[in-house]
């Protein structure tokens, strides 16, 4: 063993290797200008250097030693966002999703273990950075299946509550809504958005907005439309009110669209699919 | 549960596409290894169905966890965080053994999501002692730690990678997973011996092997799994199981993931040689 005596610790070391690896300038343009003026901190250079305790070969420039990590750092980062945000990346084209990626690692750098989690922060930066409301929609959406996917399990609705209700129970019965539940508006058509059905004409916004629902069931992501009418029943339920209530409300609401018994009909009707559909995690009597 | 190794030969990496394969055939697989942070689900999050998934291949197969994030070289803090949800998984898998990489990952509370490399100084070898006994102390149980692939190496270090090794892993007291193509890899990279490396490391503390495929790119080895083991790296096997017998050994296959049938080719390869083992 040699004992060599540097300056440098490795805490030094390990910012200045950071620094190096991820300055979005690319190794050689951050060596060659280590502090840019009129930049943000972000691309200043830690004071003590580890350059010279990189060691470089007649093959090998230490400058090329170090791109083979900062090449990786970013394709690492960029493959993983083209994977759970494939409808902007496919919206956007390959190139200025690229560019897109590269400004934002300069503003959210990772900063959990789970690669997965660095894109959490996208849609917004997005929205500040862009103005395509088509692709701030598609971003949003692309959020939101991830969060659903990722929803913590809740209780799982056991058919044999239902016989031990009595009809006073069921005047006051409340739905608890599964927590990966959620209920999408927009004028986008996120239907197509979901199958990835990508037309090469720019998509159109639609004067009025139409209801969705996300929601997982068996672990795998589920996306459908759903009527104003669905909609609204599971946002009352959402909100704490009885299924009893619900109906009188929706009453009030749709009843120029639909006669009183159409509508609790449905309902009911919506009801049993909700508990097939895994949208129920259970029964508050 | 915990197996002991000596029961375990050739194990495959648990990847998502062959998930579907396992469930429904069951096919003949002495063990998996399954990298822990894709069970571990997202911050205020759930582990989702990746978890409900390896614990149903759980019932039917030994699992050796394999972590990428414990970042024991940094000087930062150890993530307790990590640790406790890490300890979660071990607690609903219990895995045979369970593994890290010897490197660092981020710094700065930033992750760079790769195994960086470290110098071999005796400040970095207190530093990693110190952390790897917090870690087995903190999660009652050993680790093993594999060398990592690098494209670099430090003019200040003070000692081989395999003297380094030993010296970790004997101060430490943990277990060194033993990565085959990694040793082969930064051999080229780096101009060392690869045998020198074999013959170098504390061969009681071996737990495990690795065996992957790599490339060429920018006139250097990549250690990008994403082909078979190259001849080299299955001549350096034969050595390894020649010093250090049937140890445990792992293929793994992480980019342009082929069918399972492939993989199991590349298992079949490598039981031949390690029958040769004693």
């Amino acid at each position: 063993m040699k004992h060599v005596s540097t300056s440098l610790s490795l805490s030094q070391l390990q910012k200045w290797m950071r620094w190096v690896i991820t300055d979005p300038r690319g190794v050689e343009s951050a060596l060659l200008d280590p502090n840019p003026t009129g930049l943000p901190e972000r691309y200043q250079s830690p004071q003590a250097s580890g350059y010279s305790l990189v060691s470089k070969s007649l093959d090998h420039s230490v400058e090329n030693r170090l791109s083979v990590y900062a090449e990786g750092y970013f394709f690492r980062l960029l493959e993983s966002l083209e994977t759970d945000f494939k409808r902007l990346r496919l919206l956007m084209g390959e190139l200025e999703f690229q560019l897109l990626i590269s400004e934002y690692l300069k503003v959210y750098p990772s900063t959990n273990f789970n690669i997965g989690e660095v894109g959490l922060q996208l849609p917004q930066f997005f929205k500040l950075n862009n103005d395509n409301e088509c692709w701030c929609e598609a971003a949003e959406f692309d959020l939101k299946i991830l969060q659903v996917f990722y929803t913590v399990d809740g209780p799982t609705l056991d058919p044999k509550s239902f016989e031990t209700l009595s009809e006073e129970d069921w005047e006051n019965l409340r739905l608890e809504i599964d927590l990966s539940v959620k209920l999408l508006t927009s004028c986008w058509p996120l239907e197509k958005f979901w199958g990835l059905d990508f037309p090469s004409a720019p998509f159109q916004k639609a004067e009025n907005q139409k209801n969705y629902l996300l929601w997982r069931k068996h672990y795998r992501v589920e996306f459908k439309e759903m009527t104003a009418l669905e909609a609204a029943a599971l946002n009352q339920l959402m909100a704490g009110k009885s299924l009893s209530q619900t109906i009188e409300n929706l009453d009030e609401t749709f009843s120029q669209l639909s006669m009183p018994e159409h509508l609790s009909q449905q309902v009911m009707e919506f009801f049993g699919r909700w508990i097939s559909d895994g949208i129920i995690s259970s029964l508050i009597t | 549960m915990t197996e002991q190794n000596s029961n375990l030969d050739i194990g495959l990496g648990l990847r998502a596409p062959h998930y579907p394969h396992i469930l429904a055939q069951k096919p003949q697989v002495s063990w998996f290894e399954a990298i822990s942070e894709n069970y571990m689900g997202i911050e205020g999050g759930g582990p989702g169905r990746p978890l409900k998934t390896l614990e149903k291949i759980r019932e039917n197969y030994p699992i050796v966890l394999h972590g990428v994030s414990l970042s024991i070289g940094s000087t930062d803090e150890i993530n307790k965080p990590y640790l406790l949800r890490l300890k979660n998984l071990f607690e609903s898998i219990q895995p045979s053994w369970v593994s890290d990489h010897l490197c660092w990952t981020g710094v700065q509370g930033e992750n760079l999501h790769d195994l960086l490399p470290l110098p071999y100084t005796e400040e970095t070898v207190v530093h990693l002692v110190e952390r790897i006994k917090y870690v087995q102390d903190f999660m009652g149980r050993k680790f093993a730690f594999e060398n990592v692939s690098a494209y670099l190496s430090f003019s200040h270090s003070e000692m081989s990678e395999w003297e380094f090794l030993t010296e970790v892993s004997e101060r430490a007291d943990c277990d060194l997973l033993l990565d085959i193509n990694n040793i082969y890899v930064s051999s080229v990279n780096q101009g060392f011996k690869a045998r020198d490396f074999l013959n170098g490391v504390p061969k009681k503390r071996i737990k495990q092997m690795h065996l992957a495929g790599h490339s060429e790119g920018n006139g250097m080895l990549l250690d990008t799994h994403d082909a078979p083991v190259k001849n080299e790296v299955w001549n350096l096997y034969e050595e390894a199981i020649g010093l250090f017998q049937k140890i445990p050994t792992l293929i793994e296959w992480d980019d342009k993931i082929p069918g399972f049938e492939r993989l199991q080719q590349e298992a079949q390869t490598a039981k031949k040689i390690w029958n040769r083992g004693l």
